[in-house]
């Protein structure tokens, strides 16, 4: 065994042995992106069926029909039936998006050949939520008009790429998993690297005979190790808390373990030229969060327009939620096939690296 | 009052006085703030391709409808170019109108055909009841109802539509539509409120929250690594006073921030809630502030270095912003969400900001900005309890070096 080889795993040991004996750092490191991957699944709860309240005054099987339609209509409502005053009173409290009332008489006018009106009520404080309201309702009422027997003269056939959908949680669930694995890895990375600077330790590394760079590469194995160890948390969550299959374990296990050792070295470097701690999680959170969203993490990237689709590809968050998501569900997500989007991941854990060697002997 | 003066000019000194200090504070902050921003592009249009195989009257009206549609952004294209389009992710779709369009509308059998790629079921969805919308649109009027309801939507007049229709979102108060339902539609408000704009709000709230948190952990966690929180505490000073500087302290910090964003964003017209709402929302902003510093206080007795306040903070705010409504909105949650959430501040906070912004009658809002203020009056005795416990504890035995500078010139 060479020197370095050797020196980097002393390194490595010692390090493991700092985070065992002050353990703090290190469970804060996996707290926030299990903090992270909880809370934005609360995005993913809200991100169809709005809640809408029913108040249905008509009890024939044509208002049954329509309240069906609305059920079938592309996951837009969460219907909760109620009365008209409480209807009204948790419109105007923000407790629903709007509310649907279905007049008395509703079905003899149906009968007798009529289109009687139903009366939609909209709070429009966001407009996401009451364009999604506002376009299901012609959605409903196609289904309505199929289920009584209305013709009509044009209808939209609708024909899907994939076999099934992948609902939302299930989709930003592992996207987080990315969010994770990069974040725990930067920050560890990163901290582990400047604290080498912040206690003078560099100046001694450099006259040790295998060079700093074996203890750096080292250290950042260690903090490998515990970041790759918060990932897989990350993803035990989603998998057996948040019900989400996994295709194949062992590419979920390879990705998260290659997003992780380049997120690490990332880290690492950004560590390199910062040398100070104090600033490694505040960056690697403020830049991580919003290159999570642009990175494919709640539809593909690219549908996105071409500048921030071309912007996203700067964060290994793009290159890892393509990865895991493929390998969690099959799905492609990127341009980019696979094994590149893998591949540019290794790439750049080397290139950090060589990065952090170059740096550490200045 | 002077031991409070001291302190908190003492923790806004060092942060001022401390690149690094700010840095931690506000990136944090900004990055969250970014991904709201973010978080806008990822929702509502979608690019989809049109594939127009035909150049009749019935094919051009539709295609029409189509191409105003607000739920895509659409391009025109050959079928070739619309396939490779879809398989190189340009486009989450693709709409086809066939070459017999017209003689099939004549015998009621026309199809528009969507091709989707439903790699995720939420933009699956918007594109479905898109294209829904405007054949529906189409059958019932061909077309005018929806460019009326696009125009009204927007705050601009409805157009080319029946006086009396202006409000109908499927159907007509003067004709009967082949749907055998029609649908009246009352907004609360107009024009609707632009997701951007409800979304930015509750950043308000995130940047009290993390000036006042991060400010005060960052000045106790700094005067444990140096020793000096146990000077303070065998000096005269009483613990309610240095409890009470370290709260005005975050809060000044806290205060400093929301106005270098709120000033410029009303200025501009960024911001503007109806009129004579101001002072409430001060008075929100403010209490949110010091409720922040209690979080501040537990984390900066509980962490023996600046970093893993930074990180213990970072958790902490980010928890408060997400779970208290910072990126959704609560009252859509199950009920065992929004209970935790109402254990947060930034709860209170963001659901009276949003009544004040854009509700006409603030129900709830008298309620939540009693919270808030319960809030921010347990976070003096928290404070004062854990600046008595923490004289218990001993001090770290090294100094942050990021620390050191601003430690020293303070």
């Amino acid at each position: 065994m060479s020197d370095r080889l050797r020196t980097a795993q002393v390194a490595a040991g010692g390090q493991l042995a700092s985070f065992k004996r002050s353990p703090v750092m290190a469970l804060l490191a996996l707290l926030l992106p299990l903090n992270l991957l909880l809370l934005l699944s609360l995005f993913a709860l809200t991100g169809y069926r709005a809640p809408t309240g029913l108040v249905v005054d008509d009890n024939s099987p044509q208002a049954a029909l329509f309240v069906a339609a609305l059920r079938a209509a592309h996951h837009s409502f969460a219907l909760q039936p109620m009365t008209a005053d409480q209807a009204t009173k948790d419109l105007k409290t923000g407790r629903l998006v709007a509310t649907i009332q279905i007049p008395d008489g509703f079905g003899a006018q149906v009968r007798d050949g009529d289109s009687p009106f139903v009366l939609l009520t909209v709070d429009n404080v966001n407009r996401d939520m009451a364009e999604d309201v506002r376009r299901a309702i012609p959605a409903a009422g196609a289904i309505f008009a199929k289920d009584i027997g209305r013709p009509v003269p044009i209808e939209p056939q609708l024909r899907n790429v994939l076999s099934h959908d992948t609902n939302y949680v299930e989709y930003l669930g592992v996207s987080a998993i990315a969010l994770a694995a990069v974040i725990a890895g930067a920050t560890l990375g990163g901290t582990v690297v400047a604290r080498t600077w912040e206690s003078g330790e560099d100046r001694l590394l450099r006259t040790a005979p295998s060079g700093a760079g074996a203890t750096l590469l080292g250290r950042l194995a260690a903090a490998w190790m515990v970041s790759l160890a918060a990932s897989l948390i990350t993803a035990a969550v989603v998998v057996w808390g948040y019900g989400v299959p996994m295709r194949s374990p062992i590419e979920v296990i390879g990705t998260i373990a290659i997003l992780t050792a380049c997120s690490v070295a990332l880290g690492g470097l950004v560590g390199t030229k910062l040398r100070k701690t104090l600033l490694i999680v505040p960056l690697v959170v403020g830049l991580t969060l919003p290159f999570y969203l642009d990175s494919g993490a709640l539809e593909p990237q690219r549908f996105d327009g071409e500048k921030l689709f071309w912007l996203a590809h700067l964060s290994p968050t793009y290159w890892g939620v393509g990865a895991i998501e493929h390998a969690f569900h099959g799905l492609t997500v990127t341009p980019e096939p696979v094994w590149m989007l893998l591949a540019v991941l290794a790439g750049g854990t080397v290139a950090a690296c060589a990065g952090i060697v170059r740096l550490a002997v200045k | 009052m002077r031991t409070v003066g001291h302190i908190a000019r003492h923790d806004v000194m060092r942060w001022l006085r401390s690149p690094a200090l700010i840095a931690a504070t506000l990136i944090p902050a900004v990055g969250m703030a970014l991904m709201v921003l973010a978080l806008t592009y990822a929702v509502g249009r979608q690019p989809v391709a049109l594939v127009n195989q035909s150049e009749g009257k019935a094919a051009t009206e539709i295609a029409k409808l189509i191409s105003t549609s607000d739920g895509f952004f659409l391009v025109q294209r050959t079928p070739e170019q619309a396939q490779k389009d879809l398989k190189d992710q340009k486009v989450a779709a693709v709409i086809t109108i066939p070459p017999r369009f017209d003689a099939d509308v004549f015998t009621g059998t026309a199809k528009v055909d969507v091709k989707i790629n439903n790699v995720d079921l939420d933009f699956a969805d918007d594109i479905r009841r898109s294209v829904s919308e405007a054949v529906v649109a189409y059958n019932i009027d061909a077309g005018r109802q929806l460019d009326a309801s696009e125009a009204a939507e927007r705050g601009g007049q409805p157009t080319n539509v029946l006086p009396g229709d202006e409000s109908v979102v499927l159907g007509s108060h003067f004709h009967t539509n082949p749907y055998g339902v029609s649908v009246d539609e009352v907004d609360l408000r107009h024009p609707d409120t632009s997701f951007l704009a409800y979304q930015l709000i509750p950043v308000l709230a995130l940047l009290a929250l993390t000036g006042g948190a991060l400010v005060t952990a960052l000045a106790l966690s700094g005067e444990r690594e140096l020793g000096a929180l146990r000077l303070i505490q065998v000096s005269p000073a009483r613990t309610v006073n240095v409890a009470l500087g370290h709260l005005v302290g975050g809060a000044i910090g806290a205060v400093a921030l929301i106005a270098a964003v709120v000033i410029p964003a009303t200025l501009l017209g960024v911001l503007h809630p109806p009129d004579g709402r101001w002072p409430f929302i001060a008075g929100l902003l403010l209490l949110t502030a010091i409720a922040a510093t209690a979080l501040g206080v537990v984390i900066g007795i509980l962490c023996r270095r600046a970093t893993t306040a930074v990180l213990l903070g970072v958790n902490a705010v980010a928890a408060s912003f997400l779970l208290g409504g910072g990126f959704t909105t609560v009252a859509f949650l199950p009920d065992i969400v929004q209970q935790a959430a109402r254990l947060t501040p930034t709860y209170y906070s963001v659901n009276a900001l949003r009544e004040a912004f854009f509700y006409k009658t603030m129900i709830g809002a008298g309620h939540d900005m009693a919270m808030l203020a319960a809030f921010a009056a347990g976070a003096v005795v928290l404070a004062a309890v854990f600046l008595t416990r923490a004289e218990r504890r001993p001090a770290s035995t090294s100094v942050t070096p990021a620390l050191r500078p601003a430690l020293e010139t303070s």
